[in-house]
Order: C-alpha cells, then structure tokens, then sequence
C-alpha cells in the first residue's frame, strides 16, 4: 500500500534568542489511505508541530530538515503558494480549542461559504452555497442546519463548534484530516460523539485520518494505528492492540502503567518518575534514559535504531520489554 | 440594537455634556472676576460695580447658571467682553481653522499610523518591526512643545524655508500639522501593531490556513477586519488629543483657531467663549464615543447579543 | 430520605454535612430590553455527607454545578439556601472574621497552580506563609515544617528556593498541595487538580494524593470530570447534572453498576487502553443543556433513551435503593444492571 503522507527523517527546531530548540528531532511517519493513526505523547513531545509542518503551518522561525511526501511525491512544505493548493482539498486540519477555530465576528454562514467557494471550480450563487453548506453541516450531524448559517460562533456550544470546523474541512473534499487533540476541550460526552463522528467520516468518504492526542484511551477504540512520541522521536509504533497490549518501550508501558483504569480498583497507578526534559536538556542518547528503569550506559549515550517487533510493531530501544513480561503486567 | 437602545445612549450623552458644561461654569465663576479682567486692577470700584450689574454677576452663582442655561436653549450663548461681540459668533469664526488642522492631521495620521502598524506585526521581530517601534517610541514622547519649537527652528529660523506663524496658505499648515501628526501616528501604529499581533496568533487564523486560503487572504479576510474593532475605540481617544494637541500646536504657530482662543479666554476670563468652546469639545467627544459604541456592537457580534440580548 | 440516600450506612459523624444547597445568579440574556435577566440555577438542591477520612468525588461535565460546589462550600460563592456543615458548624453567612479560623481547617487546590502562586515569591515562602498568616510556631519551626512537608510531597530541597515559573506543571501543584497541607486542614478540596498535568505527571499528583490520605488521615473533597480517576482515588461518588446530584453510592458499585441512564452513559463513554470495554459504549445525542434554559422536570430526558411522560414533567428525586447506591430517575429499575 502506497502511503498518502510520509515523512522521512523530519526535524524540526525553533529558533530561540541564542540557540535552537529541536522539537522534532527524525521522525519517520506514514499513513496509508482510509487509515486512522493515532500520534499519542505529552506536551513537547513534538505530535503537534510534526502535524503543523507537514500542513506547512509553521512560522518562519522554525527551521525544518528532512523530507515530507504527499502521494509518493517530495512536498515543498515551506512554499505558502504551493501548500495553499493542497491545504483544504488533499490535507486539511481540525483543532483543540473549537470555539477559538473560528472566527468570533462572522457567521458560521460566512466562514463556511468561504471554504466552499475556494474550492469549486465553478463560481456557486448564493442560493448554491447555502445549498451546499448546509448539506455539509448536516454530514457532520449539526442540528438545524438552516438556522446556524446565520449563528455567531459564540451562540453555539464547543461541540458544535468542533462540527462546524470540521464541516469546513469537508468542503474540499480532503484525502487526509488531521486532528489535533479534537476534543480535548470538549465534555466526556460530547468526546464521544466527535469521535464518532471521526469515524462515520473516515468510513463513508474513505478519508485517512491523523489523530493527535494525549489520550491512550481514544487512540484505543478510534485508531488502527498508534506512534507513542516522546521528546521529538517515535519511539513505539505499530497496531493499537499489539502496541497496547504488549508495549516493548518502557515509555508506552510506563504511559499505560499510569493511567487508572476501571475493572482494577486495587492496582496502584506507576507514575513514570521525574519530569519531560525540556529540548535543550537533550543529549545524544535516548531521551528516556533519566527516568527510564532499564537504563544503562548505553542508553545515556546513543540514540537506540528502531527495531521490529512481532506485527509491524517498530520500537527505539536498547532494553526492550519482552512480549511475555509486558503482556503479563497489562 | 435597537431605537430604545439608542435613546438610551443618546440621553446619558446629553447628561455628559450637562455635567461638564455645569462644572466649567462652577469652576470659571469661583477663579476669577471677569470685571476685574475686563476693566483693569486699577479701575474704580463704581465701574466695576456697574459691570457686575450689567451681566449680572451680582447674583447668586445659582441664579446666573439657571439664567446661562435659559439662555443657552434659545441659542443665545452670551457676549464675549473681551472681543465685544456675541461669544457664539466669535467661536464660529475660528472653527474652521481649527477644522482644517485637525482634517489634515488625523488624515495624515491614519494613512501613516495604521499601514506603519500593520507592516510592523505582519513583519514582527524583523528590522523594520523594531525600526518602526523605535520611532514610535520617540514620536509619542516628545513632547509637542519641543518638537514643535525644533520645527521652528530648523526650517524658519536656520533654513527660513516656512513661516513660523501665522495661517493662509498651505505653507502656513505644514509645521503644526507635522507637530501634531508625529505623536499620533506613533500612538496608532503601536496600537495598530499589538492588535494585529494578537489577531495573528488566533486560531482562527490557523483555521483560515487549515482551509485553504493563501497567508495574504487569510490576513486579508480574517485579521485585517478583526484587528480593526479594538483600533475604533482608539480613535475615541483620538478626538481628544487631537483637541488637547491642538491648544498648544495652535498656541505654538499662532494658528487663529480655536485652540488659541480657548487659551486667550481662559486668560482674559472671557467666560462666554470658554463656556461655548468646552461645550463644542464635550459634544464632539461624546458624540464620537456614541458612534464608537454603536459601531462596537454592530461590528462585535459578541457584544450586540451581550448589551441586547437577541 | 435525602440523609439515608446520601450517606453510607455507619455510625460515624460527617466530616462535612451539605444540605439543599442552592445557588443561582442573574445572568444568561434578556429577552427584551428592559426585560429581567434570568435566574440560573448553578446547584440546585445538593446533599451530601463527607465522612472524616473519606474521599468524597463529584464527577460531572462542565457546567454541572460542580465547580459552584466548591465554591460555595468555600465560601467564595454566596449560596441561595441550604446548609453546610463542619462538624457542628454552619459555615453559610460566616462573615469573613469567623472564617478566618476556619480556613485552617478546610484548605483547597484548584486546577491551575501557577495562578494560585505568587510568582514573586520563592515557594519555600509560600508554604511558611500560611503559617505566617495564622500565627502558629516560632519562625525556625515554620521553616524547619515547610521544608519537610516540601520533601514529603516531592520537592527536594534544591527546588525550595526557585520560584513558580521555575518548576513545572506537576511540580507546582505539588507546591501548592504543600501550602493547603502545611495548616494540617481537617479537609482538602481539590477541583479537577490534575486536569492541567501531563498524563504520566497525574498518576504522580493521584499517588500523591493516595499516600498523603494514609500518612495524615486527610479527608478530600476530589471534584473531576475524570472519572477514572475518581473511581480510583475515591471511597464515595456523586455524579451531578445541571445542578443536581443524579446518582450517588460507592465508588466501585457505581460504577460497575450504574443506574442512572446519564451515569451508564458516562461510564460507557470512558476511553479504556483495553481494548473490550467492560460496558457497551452509549453514545449520547445532544449536548448539556445550558443551566439557563433547563428543561421541565428531568433535566437529562431531552438525551434519555428511557425518558417517558412522567420525566417530562416531574423532577424526580434522589432514592436510596437500599444498596447504598442512590439514584433519581422514575424508570432506574433494579434490572438495568443486567442490562449494563
């Protein structure tokens, strides 16, 4: 299967008053069509502005290396013009804060028209906008759909907000939807429907999807895939249940260790001890090692190749968790 | 927004005006005898006494302002002692010296300020952003005074290239309309560069990209719009330095407006003409801040629903 | 009823005892211009009991009331009507001279710790301050008391003297646990505490907070919209609903057997790493309603499967079921808990 979007070796850093903070530091990455993937990983760990640089919506202060492919073909995704083509009708993304994704002083009407007249060919009336529009609210289950065109972005509720920018997303009929932390500002609830929704979308237009997320939980029963990030590296991916269900980096063990979880009330939580080191804290070596239980020399000075599992599971480490002893603490 | 609502704005206006017209009153009657101005510390005290008879400044303080504020309804505004002649005409004959410099300059200052400020944020931390700040910076701390007496030096004294006082021709306008756009300018470009720094980092702006649209429309479409609303209560304030800006630039170039007149009064406890220049101010303040907080709520969605409740 | 329905089955005094409390404030919009703005009932009739040694949960989505809770049992919110008791003491309408006392015994930390720090003060301070403020100990003593209880909540003494926008996330909140706990309160209230913190940084504050209840036989107050990590922290749980407390009983039993249809819904909706969910998954239709616009008599039927006429119209109340689990709905029946 050919991959839609791929990068190779992408790095990432942001120029800061003196020095560069590298906040991707190689990541390899694919997603195949009608895919959905789940890039988990805490704050810094580099998920988002990996997602950022491959839209080309990063400013001009952060430098980029490495490769980004779109379609099996090199992406020039410093080029405004160029990605502003492919933004909207191959790639298009959705954000964390809804309410705040939209314009606050024009109507949904407006900024909907908007995404569906920049990508038709032909020159829609008005009549034909409003058409389309609403066609597009109902596809991602907003009620009502006539009365919202006229509605202000604070008159509606973050979950409908969260639709409405995804509707705008649909306008031009994208390949691929990245969604970055999609409902982290949203109710329990209502985080159930947008992932839903996700799902009916990848299903009925065959959409591939990225899903950004800290949550291990939503990457369970949303994506067909998983890369666990730490620090500007992937270093675990591979299929949801295998990744899950036996974790070879002491990284995603140590992430599933510490969440609570509902069938064992008994089980204390193993927090990962210390704290995410900030960019210009890391050396050559494998990032984890300082809060990592299997770390040894090595691991302090260089940076562990990624290695294959069973399935496709891919993980960077010298010390891997072996299949027996993960399954058994999971 | 609706005509209640306007009506509403429209009386707490007016109760505005009468507040500061009743404390100029107040303020001018208990600083000063106008007689003792008008007539000199050494005429005699019969004079004086007829004077004060004659526009009744004998009376209770109480009495004269009912009797300023009946007037004042009939369009009858009160003598100038000084000039010798109704306040109202003597006010109207400087008022459009004092138009055509404040046109001039806030013109001047909006086509410089604002395009200056956009290019700055659209340019953040580049040369030109920190060059254009710097000169902000010194624009809007000079004083006018100092720069309006440099102006004078250097171009009518050592280069005797304008006249240093004085109105007619267009010569005439360029050093108080420079004196005055200077600081302006700077202010509006300060404030036009935060603003669009701060609706540049919305994510609705991300969005607009998400979707599609090229980094100029997205500024175009989305930014330049919504940077525009904060910048509208700015030229509220703009009104009033412009008055403010105006008494000292007029003062400084002798420029016969009313600037220079209110000065003069003041001085010569003219209270007539006082009385109906800070009125023309208050009405011209107040009325603009009106139009601002229409305006806000039309242009603001989110304020109209708070204020209207639709 | 509502003293059988919302407090377990012992013999043991509440710590904190909340009656009927109301809240509700003017707000929302007008109708017309002059039109009266509307009341919006925040809380609307909460009743709970905090054993000594417990920790109590409320779990609800954002603009439950829950949050207002913790206000007003803070005082920091003024409550319409009802009752909060310390003990034997009514804490509503204490004028701020009689709570100044009570602040020692009631402490609490919100979600965002680098607003609850002074940003100029070195957190050592910030610990010996409240000490400071109530007078207690000489001030070697006070210093020698922070800086241990620093340590047992995870700083090591190179950090005491750094300042807020030194540390992190997790690491403030562990200073300002530290502050709350330094006047050894009787109860701590933590509003979404963690919520803020890095996911494998929250089972470090959730462990924290677990050993802190053995070594000092604290009594919290854990109010989230996480409800694993209620369920894990906590002994007893309340879930709320547009200012109603819906269902309320033990931790494990609620949430393996929730009755209400609202509880059943957020339970299934818990994203779980396994990947066969203990519950079906219901997906609700809809979203909150707006406290502003509540719906006649139950306030959950617009989204309930099972809502019949009489949910309609009628709020129903909370019932014990005599299993310690309590649960207003007029169509709970005992047999749903085969259905979940």
């Amino acid at each position: 299967m050919q991959a839609l979007l791929e990068t190779r070796d992408l790095h990432v850093a942001f120029a800061l008053e003196q020095s560069r903070a590298p906040v991707v530091r190689g990541v390899d990455f694919s997603i195949g069509r009608g895919e959905i993937v789940g890039l988990v990983g805490e704050s810094g760990s580099g998920k988002s502005v990996t997602c950022m640089a491959a839209m080309g919506l990063l400013d001009e202060h952060a430098h980029l290396s490495g490769e980004v492919r779109w379609d099996g073909k090199p992406l020039s995704v410093q080029d405004d013009v160029c990605m502003s083509r492919l933004r909207g009708r191959e790639l298009a993304m959705i954000f964390q804060d809804p309410m705040s994704a939209l314009n606050p002083v024009q109507t949904i009407g407006k900024q909907l028209f908007e995404a569906i007249r920049l990508h038709s060919a032909d020159r829609p009336g008005r009549r034909e906008l409003a058409a389309r529009a609403i066609a597009l609210l109902r596809d991602v289950g907003v009620p009502a759909p006539e009365q919202r065109l006229k509605a202000y972005p604070h008159q509606l509720s973050g979950g409908l907000c969260q639709r409405v920018v995804i509707a705008m997303m649909l306008a031009g009929n994208p390949r691929l939807l990245i969604a970055d932390e999609p409902t982290t500002a949203l109710d329990v609830t209502v985080q159930a429907q947008i992932i839903e929704l996700l799902r009916t979308i990848r299903d009925s237009r065959g959409m591939s999807i990225i899903l950004v997320t800290h949550d291990l939980g939503v990457v369970a029963q949303t994506c067909d895939r998983v890369l666990v990030m730490y620090c500007g590296r992937v270093v675990e991916s591979g299929p949801v249940a295998t990744v899950f269900d036996s974790p070879r980096h002491p990284y995603t063990q140590g992430l599933l260790a510490s969440l609570p979880r509902l069938d064992s009330q008994d089980r204390s939580l193993k927090p990962i001890p210390g704290l995410v080191p900030q960019p210009h804290q890391i050396g050559d070596g494998c990032a984890f090692a300082p809060r990592c239980p299997n770390a040894a020399g090595g691991c302090y000075s260089d940076s562990p190749p990624p290695q294959y599992g069973e399935q496709d599971q891919l993980f960077s480490c010298f010390y891997p968790i072996s299949v027996q002893s993960s399954r058994a603490t999971r | 927004m609706n005509a209640l609502y306007i009506m509403q704005k429209l009386a707490r206006s007016f109760l505005t005006v009468l507040l500061i017209v009743t404390t100029v009153f107040v303020v001018l009657r208990l600083s000063g005898d106008p007689a003792v101005y008008v007539l000199g510390l050494d005429a005699d005290a019969a004079a004086i006494e007829a004077f004060r008879d004659q526009w009744g400044l004998n009376r209770p303080i109480w009495q004269q302002y009912l009797q300023f504020l009946a007037n004042a309804v009939q369009g009858d505004f009160g003598y100038s002692y000084f000039e010798e002649r109704g306040a109202m005409e003597a006010v109207l004959e400087r008022l459009p010296k004092t138009l055509l410099l404040m046109g001039v300059t806030g013109v001047l200052t909006l086509l410089i300020g604002i395009p200056a400020g956009i290019y700055a944020a659209l340019h953040h931390n580049s040369w030109i952003d920190r060059f254009t700040m710097l000169v902000s910076v010194a624009g809007f701390s000079l004083p006018n005074f100092v720069l309006g007496i440099f102006l004078i030096l250097l171009f009518s004294v050592t280069w005797q290239l304008l006249p240093s006082s004085g109105s007619g021709t267009w010569q005439h306008l360029v050093m108080p309309v420079l004196t005055m756009t200077v600081a302006e300018a700077a202010i509006f470009a300060r404030f036009t560069r935060s603003a669009m720094l701060e609706v540049l980092h919305q994510p609705y702006m991300r969005t607009a990209r998400a979707k599609g649209l090229r980094w100029h429309q997205a500024v175009r479409r989305h930014a330049l719009p919504n940077a525009a609303i904060p910048l509208i209560t700015l030229v509220g304030f703009f009104v009033g330095t412009l008055v403010a800006g105006g008494v000292v630039t007029e003062s400084l170039f002798a420029w016969p407006g009313l600037g220079r007149l209110l000065v003069s009064s003041v001085a010569n406890r003219d209270l007539a003409v006082v009385q109906i220049i800070v009125m023309l101010i208050a009405c011209s303040m107040v009325f603009t801040n009106l139009l601002i907080d229409l305006m806000y709520g039309w242009l603001d969605p989110r304020v109209g629903s708070l204020r209207t409740g639709d | 009823m509502m003293n059988i329905s919302t407090s377990p089955k012992t013999a043991t005094a509440p710590l904190l005892s909340v009656r009927d409390l109301r809240c509700s404030f003017k707000g929302g919009t007008r109708s017309r211009l002059f039109g009266p703005l509307k009341r919006i009932q925040a809380v609307n009739g909460v009743s709970f009991d905090v054993l000594p040694g417990e920790a109590f949960g409320i779990v609800g989505e954002s603009g439950c009331g829950k949050s207002t809770t913790a206000k007003l049992i803070l005082n920091m919110a003024n409550a319409s009507a009802g009752s909060v008791r310390l003990r034997d003491q009514e804490l509503l309408g204490l004028d701020d001279s009689a709570w100044k006392p009570l602040r020692r015994k009631l402490q609490y930390v919100f979600q965002d710790p680098l607003g609850a720090l002074d940003p100029r003060m070195r957190v050592l301070d910030q610990v010996i301050e409240p000490l400071c403020i109530h007078q207690l100990h000489a001030p070697a003593t006070r210093r020698r008391l922070a800086a241990e209880l620093l340590q047992s909540v995870g700083l090591q003494p190179g950090q005491h003297g750094k300042y807020p926008h030194e540390l992190s996330g997790g690491q403030r909140q562990r200073v300002v646990l530290a502050r709350a706990l330094i006047l050894q309160p009787e109860l701590l209230i933590c509003d979404e505490p963690i919520s803020a913190l890095d996911v494998s940084i929250q089972a470090q504050i959730v462990n924290l907070l677990q050993s802190l209840r053995r070594e000092l036989g604290l009594t919290l107050l854990f109010i989230s919209h996480d409800l694993s990590v209620v369920h894990h922290l906590c002994d007893r749980v309340a879930v709320m609903y547009l200012g109603r407390i819906v269902e309320t009983g033990p931790a494990r039993q609620l949430f393996s057997t929730p009755r209400h249809p609202y509880t059943q819904a957020l339970v299934s909706a818990i994203p779980h790493t396994a990947q066969a969910s203990p519950h079906a998954r219901i997906v609700l239709t809809g979203e909150p309603p707006s406290p502003a616009q509540p719906p006649d008599g139950c306030a959950f039927h617009p989204r309930c499967a099972m809502a019949s006429d009489r949910c309609r119209q009628d709020t129903p109340a909370l019932t014990d079921d005599g299993t310690g689990q309590a649960v207003a709905c007029f169509e709970a029946r005992l047999d749903l808990r085969e259905v979940s």
